[in-house]
């Protein structure tokens, strides 16, 4: 599972371990420099020590001068001086200097003070000046031999750092950037659309972990959506098979029923014709109901493409009331249209919103008492306009409003005698408005009218050219 | 005027050619699907052709378009008289060259007309 935390928290275990172990070492060598350089200086100041005595001891006058006395007292000092950086230089032990030298230079010492004898003091510091070279050598090459290994370790631990470092680099790349960017890639590839996805050699880590689980969870949503598509082209396929099978029969009754009124197949008795009528009157609604539900369907399906354009909303209006007028004279009813600005325009599939208009209005017109009129009027707002259709009908009582816009909510009134209607105006206008991302509602008081209105989000009002005003 | 109507549809058949031969006054010849009227439309002159939708063999939309690519009948007016009434089947059917198209279910009168108003047209042109 945590593979690459491991992976990684060892790599990091490791710089970590090399720089705490050549911290040490180096710290240990500049103290053991330090040690030998401290050591080298002490000797080089006794050696230069000695070197200013002798040179007073050949100043005869001097040696006179202090008396055989104060001469030893002198020599005394420079005894206990030496002595004493003797037993520190003694600590060169350490360093493994050969100290042969200083064995012989205690030795000559020693003699001198027996014999308290100035020459003898004299053989001695010149012994020790000839064995400087014999103590410093062995003490430089000591130094040398610290620098070189100080560098040895300097460049193993460079080595190590680098191949930590790289190692670490081409391990962030190919465990980790490059199986991300993939993946990412894999995403990106989905997100378009590809949902068949090469199968993946997936590590066991925590990416290859991400990449599994994404596959599955890409496969789940690709057979879902596969599923989806069978279940729409299902519901197309049935659209059309429904359509056609239904269209089929209805076609051959009412083509029947219409040449046998023509006349044109045999002279028809008064009661035939009647009953034949009813069976064409009745067919015809059935097609309607048909082409309702089918009309339907497919908007519920969302396979009712809108072809939509900008057309005038006084052009769709008119278009309307022209396709109502036989209704009006049948039922003595009138319709205006007020209000309707002529630069208003309204983006919508003009053939739907006909639909829409010719059912509120042929409703309007249904439910309009004898010689009253229907009004149509518009309301621009800042987001769209309402389009209105009010009449003088008997209303809508407020329980009912909720259902008036639910297939088959037709209900039998007086005045559906009239035109039997087939309860899908209404549904069908809501499923229209609503595509067309508007809503669709009603006002009434009932004994005294109902005002439908619907509204349609895409509007703008274009300047009334002179061409354009001649035209209307 | 010669027509000929392809419609797999016995009932619906017989309603079209009643129509045409008493109401139009048309002399029809019918057939049941797409690959006859094409041999039929290669074999003898028709002045104008309808045809069904959906058909075996051949449907309508093929059985337009070859007459269409076929030179001697490529100047034959169709006629689609088919269920499928949307707007892009529509379009489509005028796009593979259909001078009308009427969607079932359809009154035999108002069919009449149409092909009528066709078959004026054609004259129209013909001579220039
Ligand atoms: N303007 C109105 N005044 C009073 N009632 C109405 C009005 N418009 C609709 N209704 C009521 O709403 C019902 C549903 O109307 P809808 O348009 O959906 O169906 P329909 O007119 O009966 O049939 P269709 O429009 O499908 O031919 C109507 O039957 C009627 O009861
Ligand atoms: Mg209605």
């Amino acid at each position: 599972m945590n593979t690459i935390q491991k992976q990684l928290s060892g790599l990091l275990w490791v710089l970590f371990i090399v720089t705490v172990v050549n911290s040490g070492l180096f710290f240990k060598t500049h103290r053991d420099l330090q040690e030998s350089y401290e050591e080298v200086m002490r000797v080089e100041k006794i050696i230069s020590t000695l070197v200013d005595l002798q040179e007073s001891f050949f100043e005869e006058s001097k040696f006179q001068r202090h008396g055989s006395s104060s001469y030893k007292k002198l020599l005394n000092e420079v005894r206990q001086d030496i002595r004493r950086d003797f037993k520190d230089l003694k600590v060169l032990m350490k360093l493994k200097v050969s100290l042969d030298a200083l064995d012989e230079i205690e030795r000559q010492w020693s003699r001198a003070q027996q014999m308290n004898d100035p020459t003898q003091l004299l053989i001695y510091t010149r012994s020790l000046i000839s064995n400087k070279q014999r103590i410093l050598k062995p003490l430089g090459e000591k130094v040398q031999e610290f620098t070189k290994v100080t560098n040895v370790y300097m460049v193993i631990y460079l080595v190590i750092f680098a191949l930590v470092v790289f190692t670490t680099t081409l391990y962030l790349k190919n465990r980790i950037f490059a199986p991300l960017n993939r993946l990412n890639e894999r995403m990106r590839l989905f997100e378009a659309g590809e949902h068949t996805l090469d199968p993946v050699q997936a590590r066991s880590d925590e990416i290859g972990v991400l990449e599994r689980q994404f596959h599955q969870l890409a496969d789940r949503v690709a057979h879902t959506v596969e599923d989806l598509k069978e279940i729409d082209r299902v519901k197309t396929d049935f659209i059309s098979i429904v359509s056609h099978e239904l269209r089929t029969p209805m076609t051959s009754v009412k083509g029947s029923l219409s040449l046998l009124l023509s006349g044109t197949v045999g002279k028809l008795d008064d009661d035939t014709r009647d009953l034949l009528e009813i069976a064409e009157k009745e067919s015809d609604r059935l097609i309607r109901l048909i082409n309702d539900i089918l009309d339907l369907t497919k908007m519920e399906a969302k396979k009712m493409p809108l072809n939509k354009r900008w057309v005038s909303l006084f052009d769709s209006i008119k278009n309307a009331t022209q396709g109502v007028a036989g209704l009006c004279d049948m039922l003595h009813v009138k319709v205006t249209v007020t209000d309707i600005p002529s630069s208003l325009e309204i983006y919508v599939d003009t053939d739907r919103i006909q639909q829409v208009l010719t059912n509120l209005l042929s409703n309007a017109i249904k439910f309009s008492p004898k010689g009253s009129s229907v009004e149509v009027f518009a309301e621009p707002t800042d987001s769209g306009a309402w389009i209105r259709i009010s009449d003088k009908g008997p209303g809508i009582r407020a329980e009912d409003k909720s259902h008036l816009f639910q297939k088959f909510s037709s209900k039998d009134t007086p005045q559906s005698k009239v035109i039997r209607g087939t309860g899908l105006g209404l549904a069908i206008s809501k499923a229209i408005v609503e595509q067309h991302g508007g809503r669709i509602e009603v006002e009434s008081v009932p004994g005294s009218g109902s005002v439908f209105s619907f509204f349609i989000p895409d509007t703008r009002f274009i300047a009334i050219t002179q061409a354009t005003k001649e035209a209307a | 005027m010669k027509i000929l109507l392809a419609e797999d549809d016995p009932s619906i058949q017989k309603i079209a050619r009643l129509a045409l031969e008493r109401i139009g006054g048309h002399t029809v010849t019918v057939c049941d699907n797409g690959d006859e009227a094409f041999n039929l439309a290669k074999g003898a002159r028709f002045d104008l052709i309808v045809l069904d939708g959906m058909m075996p063999v051949m449907d309508g939309l093929e059985t337009c378009q070859a007459l269409k690519s076929h030179p001697p009948t490529s100047t034959i007016p169709i006629v689609f008289l088919t269920a499928k009434g949307q707007q892009s089947d529509i379009q489509e059917g005028l796009r593979a060259g259909a001078a009308g198209y009427i969607v079932k279910p359809f009154d035999p009168a108002k069919l009449c007309q149409e092909i009528e108003s066709i078959l004026e047209n054609q004259r129209l042109q013909v001579p220039a």
